[in-house]
Order: C-alpha cells, then structure tokens, then sequence
C-alpha cells in the first residue's frame, strides 16, 4: 500500500489515504499530479524534521485540485453502477467500490480548510 | 489476516504509526526511510515488527 500525506498549517502529518500501488499509477499519470505546484519544505515528524515535496493546498491549487476529484468521482460513480449490476457479492462490491472511496478520503482531506500541505510522494 | 506494511517515505513518524497499529492486522513494517522513536515506541508497545533504511531495490521484482 502507498499512501498520499496531508499536513497541517504546523506542518505535522494529520491524514495519509492508503491507495494501491495500481490506484497510485492511475493518480499519477493523471492531471492530480500536475495541478499545483510541489515544493520542498520542512515537515515535522516527532522530534525530527524532515524534507518533504509538498504542495500548499490554498486558493487556487485546493480549488483545482478539489474540483478534479469530484469530476474523477462522477465517472468513477458511474463506472460502479454499471459494473455492479443488480445483485454483486460483497467481495465485488469492494472490489468495485475502491477506487471510489480512495477518491472520496482524497477530496475531504483536499477540502479540509485546517489541513495546509499535500505530499503526493 | 495479518500482512506486512511496505512503505516506501522519508519518515515514518508517531501519526502514522498510530495509523499502522490502528489497522489491527500489521505483523511487521519494513520501510525505505527512518522511523522516529515514538514511532518504533509504539510499534513495540503493539508487537509489530519493524526494519528501516531497507534499499528500495530489495522490494522491486527481480527480471525473470
């Protein structure tokens, strides 16, 4: 599992949505990973700092990012219900459904006004 | 069913171990980047495992 790290204005991990190494693939090629402009700062971890590729999630980069996301889960959401069908299993509704949450967990954080940085590391 | 976490960041830093153990299912953590003493802390406290400064090359596949 990889995950996406989201910091707060003081510079501490708060989130980290865990996504697959094929989900991860998909976010990179995608725009995702080109909105904002990343850059390196000081994170805090524990009694450690440390060096991390960030983007600052204010103004126009939460907008654009936030915005990408909703547009991946409107297809994403669409895409579920015709692979669904009437009667999945519970194995192919996880299945199914995973990409749709990693994209949910991706845009509350993204649209969480006390979370400041995002790693896409 | 217990799994072994592979991450591949900078630092694995009390927060996120905090996540690992929440997870209820992680036998062992190997990372490529350090892991802070809380974090190792905390790991022993939950009886995970864990190994760090491991080369990433260790966890790509190797050419058939």
């Amino acid at each position: 599992m990889l995950d996406i790290t989201f910091y707060s204005q003081d510079k501490k991990s708060v989130e980290f949505v865990d996504v697959s190494e094929e989900f991860y693939e998909w976010l990179s090629r995608s725009d995702f990973s080109g909105l904002g402009k990343s850059e390196q700062q000081k994170m805090k971890g524990d009694e450690e700092t440390v060096q991390v590729s960030v983007v600052l999630l204010e103004g126009e980069n939460r907008r654009k990012l936030s915005n990408f996301l909703r547009d991946a889960i409107v297809q994403e959401s669409d895409e579920m219900l015709r692979k669904l069908g009437d009667s999945p299993s519970k194995q192919e509704y996880l299945d199914v459904s995973y990409r749709l949450k990693c994209l949910q967990n991706l845009r509350k954080c993204v649209e969480d006004e006390n979370i400041k940085y995002l790693s896409r590391e | 069913m217990l799994y072994i976490e592979i991450k591949t960041r900078k630092q694995i830093d009390s927060t996120l171990a905090r996540k690992i153990v929440n997870k209820g299912c992680v036998s062992a953590v190997l990372t490529t980047g350090k892991i802070t003493k809380p974090a190792k802390k905390l790991f022993d406290e939950y009886d995970i495992a864990y190994a760090e400064n491991i080369p990433e090359n260790i966890f790509t596949k190797s050419e058939a």
